[in-house]
């Protein structure tokens, strides 16, 4: 059938109004990253573990690339309990709400601060008064979405992906974040909304890049308060920790 | 490809002699740390680490330092200075007395101290470590490392140096011993104290003396 220019016109038109409807139900990639991190936020207490890889160039102190096997148990407002551990020793960091306690487990060295504040409070101060900040931390603030979104100046959706994991397959929402220090690629859960994933590239030389994979999510953990004191082991030697300040 | 390999004599050997160079440097060489798959990784039971690339290797022993060899040289570094050969025999060393020694094949010789700046370079004062032979070796420095030779091999020694501040490491050599001194507890060799402290949240020793 020849088709008269009018109807051509309005065969293409059902055409593309047909395909309206799968443009419109491209995923709001911002929408789900606010969904992951409202999640978070709203967890009174949650735990989870982190694998992550580092290139040597983010690594302070290193030449080659290191590889973490992270713990974190967290009840806010104010209590945190990570457990970083690398090929090079294990670290342990304790906030109860009163005080701040860094151990390095493999050396036997200890410290213990005074720190009265909320994870958000504790996070800054350690970062502004000693130069670092406790493992993934950005997760156990208060507002995720903000730590991510203060890094990202852009998020996009790239694709519905299948990411395979010890425990099996599971469906994400693989986005990507675009920001001045590093471009990242995430990938969340179609059905527990939680971040499996994380790849970050550095704007630096050599594009260094952070891999971190989470596992073990629980956000009903039950958390005794006794999890976040720090009980020195035995023989454990107190040390100073020093303030970037002194420089 | 990873391979995990369990204790074995050679690598023992290699991590013990081959500390802390430029693994960055040895990437160029097609020696890589990262899992890029330009080369391949072992990790003895005793903490060591190793890559094997295509055209050189590079190792890390437990204690943080590394080293780096290629068809060009090769380098190593302890953790108060470093030494660097060059396939044409130019060669450098570092004495913990004066600062820095080296000497080339061809009669390069410097002494002096060198210092590393905040960007992960070695910079050099009059007064301090010179480089006088071209085409052969360089220099390290007590914090800091600068190796070159256009026919041997350039190493950058410990990046991590210019994370700290002077007088800061981040291993005690061997052989020491526990002491209490200025009232901390300290480690003691070769006539130094070092006092643990953390700093960014890792420990590092403070050189007392």
């Amino acid at each position: 059938m020849k088709l008269i220019p009018a109807k051509f016109l309005l065969t293409l038109s059902l055409v593309a109004a047909s395909l309206l409807p799968a443009i419109a139900a491209d995923p709001n990639a911002d929408q789900i990253l606010k969904q992951m991190c409202a999640k978070l936020a709203a967890a009174r207490q949650f735990s989870f573990k982190a694998h992550r890889e580092m290139d040597p160039a983010l690594v302070p102190g290193s030449e080659v690339a290191q590889s973490a096997d992270v713990d974190v148990t967290v009840q806010r407002p104010n209590k945190v309990m990570a457990k970083s551990e690398t090929e090079k020793g294990e670290r342990r960091l304790y906030a109860d709400g009163k005080t701040f306690s860094l151990l390095d487990a493999k050396m036997n060295f200890y410290t213990t601060i005074p720190m009265d504040t909320s994870i958000d409070g504790l996070v800054d101060q350690i970062d502004k008064r000693y130069g670092f900040v406790p493992p993934l931390a950005e997760f156990a603030v208060s507002d995720p979405y903000k730590e991510f979104r203060r890094e990202a100046s852009a998020v996009s959706y790239v694709e519905r992906n299948t990411y395979s994991t010890d425990s099996g397959d599971m469906e994400c929402e693989h986005l990507a974040l675009t920001g001045k220090e590093a471009d990242a690629e995430v990938w969340i859960g179609v059905n527990d909304h939680l971040l499996k994933k994380l790849v970050a590239t550095f704007h630096r030389e050599g594009n260094p890049q952070l891999h971190i994979t989470f596992s073990a999510w629980n956000l009903a953990a039950p958390v005794a308060d006794s999890e976040f004191t720090f009980t020195p082991p035995k023989g454990a030697e107190k040390i100073q920790m020093r303030s970037i300040a002194k420089q | 490809m990873k391979n995990t390999l369990n204790y074995s004599l050679t690598l023992l050997t290699g991590a013990t002699l081959l500390f802390t160079a430029s693994i960055a440097d040895a990437r160029s060489y097609g020696v890589s740390s990262s899992s890029a798959g330009r080369g391949t990784k072992y990790t003895s039971s005793r903490g060591g680490t190793a890559y094997v690339g295509p055209h050189g290797a590079a190792a890390q022993g437990a204690n943080g330092r590394t080293a780096a060899a290629t068809k060009n040289g090769a380098a190593y570094s302890g953790p108060n200075g470093a030494a660097a050969a060059g396939k044409n025999g130019g060669y450098g060393t570092y004495n913990k007395d004066t600062g820095a020694t080296s000497s080339g094949y061809r009669g390069t010789s410097s002494s002096g101290n060198t210092n590393y700046n905040t960007y992960h370079s070695t910079t050099v004062s009059s007064t301090n470590a010179v480089y006088n032979e071209a085409n052969r070796v360089a220099v390290a420095g007590p914090n800091g490392v600068a190796v070159a030779g256009p026919n041997g091999v350039a190493v950058a020694g410990r990046s991590y140096a210019p994370c700290y501040p002077n007088g800061y490491v981040r291993v005690v050599p061997a052989g020491y011993s526990t002491v209490f001194y200025g009232g901390y507890n300290c480690f003691f060799v070769g006539g130094v104290y070092y006092r643990p402290e953390f700093y960014q949240g890792s420990t590092v020793y403070v050189v007392v003396s």
